[in-house]
């Protein structure tokens, strides 16, 4: 190393060339993307809804009197909710644009998700969610890096993390690279990013490579997918979809609505990066997510913080398959999950506390339609939504068996890798761990 | 040392214009300092100052290695005996003070007023604690702004103006007392939702956070029903408005006329008065007798009296101060320590904080120094720190505020959820949080055009480093940046960069060279985006 000298660091010299080879990990430019959309591929899309939503107003029993018992305030009437066709259950009316994809048969709602002793706590049930080990509670690595680990080594780019936050399924060793904004994942465009980017490009490239100990080594593997990941976003194509696909929390929400941290509009700023990666570069997984659905007080019946989250989340997947039907859309599944559900009855507040079975969409143009876990067969109308704790909603079915279904049929993950990716779901019995069947 | 302290005085009072770091030596605020057994080693000083301060500078990183670390942590512990900063108030007199709800203050004067101090402040384990307990009792701005009617952006900064004062006056005291301020707090009663708790139909967002996340810790020795009690024990938990001589008054009659403050408010008529068993059949069970109620408000009191003497407390939140002081996995053995300590001073920070200081594992063993990875905030002070940035004017420090408020997703006083920001290493490695480390660099290259400026010549002068001796630079830097962390490799990196021109030529470092500045900068750029920059 002595022999180098600044030139190197400058991307002037042969010794640069050199240098580049001497990295742990490939770099991503050039490589990674394509200038037209990269069809065929099956790819998946995770809209993690953080805080954990009140399944029971989203995809609701309404032929359940219980339902309108347990909820005197924020009961939707059942002449305003949108019907989903088996005579039990319906969708909230701000759920209108994801209704509309129903009706295409492209969404399957599925009730009554969850995982044995569900954990109450968000921060336990998103860690568990995410690492897929209920239970483990310094788990740290993400099913997404698992199976990128299994099933696609060699691929430069395999999963994305498009949050503001690295989300915990893309955690790992080495970790997916984490986008917060594609925009601002830039060195700048002035003569000091100039200066940034050649001192990246060469000389940091060297010093990543040094060290030992497993924090460095983690540190300069890190740093290196920075590196890698920059070029990567500098090169991909651009994408310009109509501005409306993607509004900003303004022209969606009332008044009353705004002033969250603009989470709206950063939720639709995420759907579009994410899109834009899903179409021109070679990500198979990419994850974005929704914050502050925590509604423990007043969260709203028919308009509300929770109807504007739901209204938001239908908006934006609608979004996605309008900007995808030309190219992408039939090989896209889109996962929607929370840590957990809630209670069952509304408290004092007009709002729900922390509960166990929740709701999940995996929605596509490959996806079969329906209702999953409610109705009439499997949801006696005495009791079921008090039947654990005598204040919940039990799980029917496990995360993980959704998980590994849509890994399993849509990405094509060999069936040897999943117990593995998903640990402990293999050893799941009954409705826990059969599939239900979601693509056609 | 009287000599020595006079003349490192007026030394500095030569010094570059702008510097906030002159002082030297015992002139840092540290006129009561004794040199300790201890003094002399420049390991364990770096180590000290990387953890208990937010990094070192130059100054204090001479003052600890004259002193000693024992004694110099002796005064960190007592904030008020350490000569604060002259170059500080210059700034905090810019920044609006909200002396009520009603002025211009907004939250950006409040994230500079919280930046400057940790950048500036030479009684930087106070400033730690701010940060630890703003992170330990979150409440967020953005949830209080939703509540609060009328000019709620400048009611919601004035309540966490306020509760910032309260944990900056009681950083060193009883966990008992800033766990009672944090949830007698209008920020806490609004955000977790005891603001609407009533009696017959609770709401378990406080009971459950406040068991899960500021006392117990998650899963650690309490139950649903253990939740549901502690609910019934804050319902009429409320805030209203009252004349602001009221303000903390949980009986004052609430007043809307002329200029009111939100204030902790119990409401009795909503309090539910039949008793309750928290722990049930526990060692620890707390019975809570049948209260009239206007006596109500006891109840709430006496959880957290009983939560705050809890050896499971004890556990949960010293284990969080070794992991921000010593290691993401805490030694139990020193977890042990610090229980004992906790339970034979109730509670007191201050005994908690030096049995974590006094420990072996913060002061020998070697297997725990670089082993934390820094938040972007520790990050991004720690280097302004290092290379002596300086600003005029509060905005200035916005430098800072902005990265913190984008891609680095660190905004302070408006973290959503009650768990804080990630301080474990994993949250502070993804790609997204190393490219924004990465541009904050830029203010390095760009001084004296940003308004966070860096004058290294005038640094690297003052600390009487020869401008062009190569070999001098790079061992400045080495040490000051990466005491006990710096690969023969890496020194020579630095080293070639320094004996390069632009164009990629060797050229000899030159002080009288148009091009001296702009290669002294680009080094430090280079420096400041090593690994271990991230690392403390």
């Amino acid at each position: 190393m002595g022999t180098i000298n600044r030139r190197t660091f400058l991307g002037f010299g042969a010794a640069g060339v050199a240098l580049g080879g001497m990295r742990g990990l490939p770099g991503l430019g050039g490589t990674a993307h394509a200038a037209t959309p990269m069809a065929g591929d099956k790819k998946v899309l995770l809209i993690f809804l953080r805080g954990g939503n009140d399944g029971t107003n989203s995809v609701i029993p309404v032929s359940d009197p219980e339902y309108y018992a347990a909820r005197p305030t924020l009961a939707i009437p059942s002449g305003q909710t949108l019907d989903l066709g088996n005579g039990w259950a319906a969708m909230h009316p701000s759920l209108a644009k994801l209704h509309e994809l129903h009706e295409l048969g492209e969404v399957a709602s599925i009730q009554r998700v969850g995982y044995p002793d569900g954990n109450l706590s968000h921060f336990r049930g998103q860690r568990y969610i995410e690492t897929a080990e209920p239970g483990a509670n310094l788990a740290d690595e993400g099913f997404v890096t698992r199976w990128a680990n299994l099933e696609m080594s060699g691929s430069p780019l395999p999963a994305v993390s498009v949050s503001k936050e690295i989300q915990r399924m893309f955690k790992g060793s080495p970790a997916m690279p984490h986008i917060p904004s594609i925009s601002a994942f830039t060195y700048g465009d002035d003569a000091a990013a100039a200066k940034l980017a050649g001192n990246a490009q060469s000389g940091l490239r060297a010093v990543y490579g040094l060290g030992s100990g497993a924090l460095r080594e983690h540190v300069n593997e890190s740093c290196t997918a920075m590196l890698s990941t920059a070029d990567l976003v500098t090169s991909l194509p651009t994408h310009s979809p109509p501005p409306e696909y993607y509004p900003t929390e303004e022209s969606i929400l009332d008044s009353q609505g705004l002033a969250a941290d603009n989470w709206v509009s950063n939720y639709f700023g995420e759907l579009r990066d994410a899109v834009r990666l899903l179409k021109f570069s070679q990500a198979r997984v990419v994850g974005v997510e929704i914050p502050l659905w925590d509604h423990h007080g007043n969260q709203g019946g028919l308009t509300g913080d929770h109807p504007n989250h739901l209204h938001a989340l239908a908006h934006g997947i609608r979004s996605v398959r309008l900007d995808t039907l030309s190219d992408i859309w039939n090989d896209l599944a889109i996962v929607v999950i929370s840590e957990f559900g809630r209670t069952s009855a509304e408290n004092g507040s007009a709002g729900t506390d922390h509960g166990k079975g929740g709701v999940a969409w995996v929605i596509g143009g490959n996806v079969r339609g329906g209702v999953y876990n409610c109705d009439s067969n499997t949801w006696p109308a005495n009791n079921t939504l008090f039947t654990d704790g005598d204040k919940w909603l039990a799980h029917l079915i496990d995360y993980r068996t959704v998980l590994a279904e849509v890994f399993q049929s849509h990405l094509g993950t060999a069936p040897g890798n999943l117990d593995t990716i998903f640990p402990g779901w293999a050893g799941l019995s009954g409705s826990e761990y059969e599939y239900l069947d979601l693509f056609i | 040392m009287g000599l020595t302290l006079a003349l490192a005085l007026t030394l500095s009072a030569c010094g570059g214009g702008g510097s906030s770091y002159s002082g030297g030596g015992s002139g840092g605020g540290g006129g009561g300092l004794q040199v300790g057994e201890d003094a002399g080693d420049l390991g364990m000083s770096a180590h000290a100052l990387r953890r208990v301060a937010f990094g070192p500078t130059q100054d204090e990183l001479d003052q600890v290695v004259e002193f000693g670390v024992s004694s110099w942590i002796e005064s960190q512990l007592h904030p008020s005996s350490i000569q604060e900063n002259p170059a500080l108030q210059p700034i905090l007199n810019q920044i609006p003070y909200p002396n009520t709800p009603y002025g211009t203050t907004g939250m950006k004067d409040l994230v500079r007023f919280q930046i400057a101090h940790a950048v500036f402040s030479r009684r930087q384990l106070r400033e730690q604690l701010v940060h630890f307990w703003e992170n330990h009792f979150n409440t967020d701005y953005w949830t209080l702004f939703r509540f609060l009617q009328g000019p709620a952006q400048t009611r919601a900064t004035y309540l966490e103006w306020k509760e910032n004062e309260l944990f900056r006056q009681n950083a060193f005291g009883s966990f008992h007392d800033l766990l009672v301020m944090s949830a007698t707090s209008p920020n806490m009663i609004i955000y977790l939702d005891n603001v609407s708790n009533t009696k017959g139909n609770p709401n378990e967002n406080y009971a459950r956070e406040v068991l899960e996340l500021f006392t117990m810790g998650v899963d650690n020795g309490y139950t649903e029903s253990d939740i549901e009690e502690v609910a019934r024990c804050f319902t009429g938990w409320g805030v209203c408005e009252v004349r602001p001589r009221d303000y903390g008054n949980p009986n004052a009659t609430c007043n809307t006329s002329a200029q009111p403050v939100w204030s902790f408010r119990f409401k009795a008529g909503q309090h539910d008065t039949d008793a309750k068993t928290i722990f049930a059949g526990t060692s620890y069970e707390l019975h809570i007798p049948a209260r009239p109620q206007n006596q109500g408000i006891q109840d709430g009191y006496d959880v957290l009296a009983h939560l705050a003497s809890l050896p499971h407390t004890a556990e949960y939140v010293s284990t969080k101060l070794i992991q921000r002081f010593v290691s993401d996995s805490a030694p139990q053995a020193l977890v042990n320590e610090c229980k004992s300590t906790w339970a034979s001073t109730d509670g007191d920070i201050r005994e908690v904080l030096r049995t974590i200081f006094e420990s072996d594992a913060f002061r020998s063993n070697a297997n725990l120094r670089w082993n934390k990875v820094r938040t972007p905030f520790e990050s991004l002070v720690a280097t302004t720190r290092a290379l002596e940035g300086f600003v005029n004017r509060p905005e200035e420090l916005d430098a800072i505020r902005n990265l913190l408020d984008g891609i680095l997703n660190q905004p302070l006083f408006r973290w959503s959820t009650p768990d804080g920001y990630p301080e474990d290493a994993t949250a502070q490695t993804g790609t997204g949080k190393l490219l924004g480390g990465l541009i904050f660099k830029r203010f390095i290259y760009d001084s004296p055009n940003a308004g966070l400026r860096f004058d290294l010549r005038s640094a690297l002068t003052r600390h009487g480093v020869p401008l062009g001796n190569v070999d001098a630079i790079v061992d400045f830097y080495g040490q000051l940046l990466f005491q006990g962390n710096l690969r023969a490799a890496e020194r020579n990196l630095m080293r070639d960069f320094l004996m390069t021109d632009e164009s990629g030529n060797p050229a000899p470092l030159d002080p009288a060279a148009a091009d001296y500045d702009e290669r002294l900068h680009l080094f430090a750029v280079f420096l400041c985006s090593f690994p271990q920059v991230i690392q403390q």
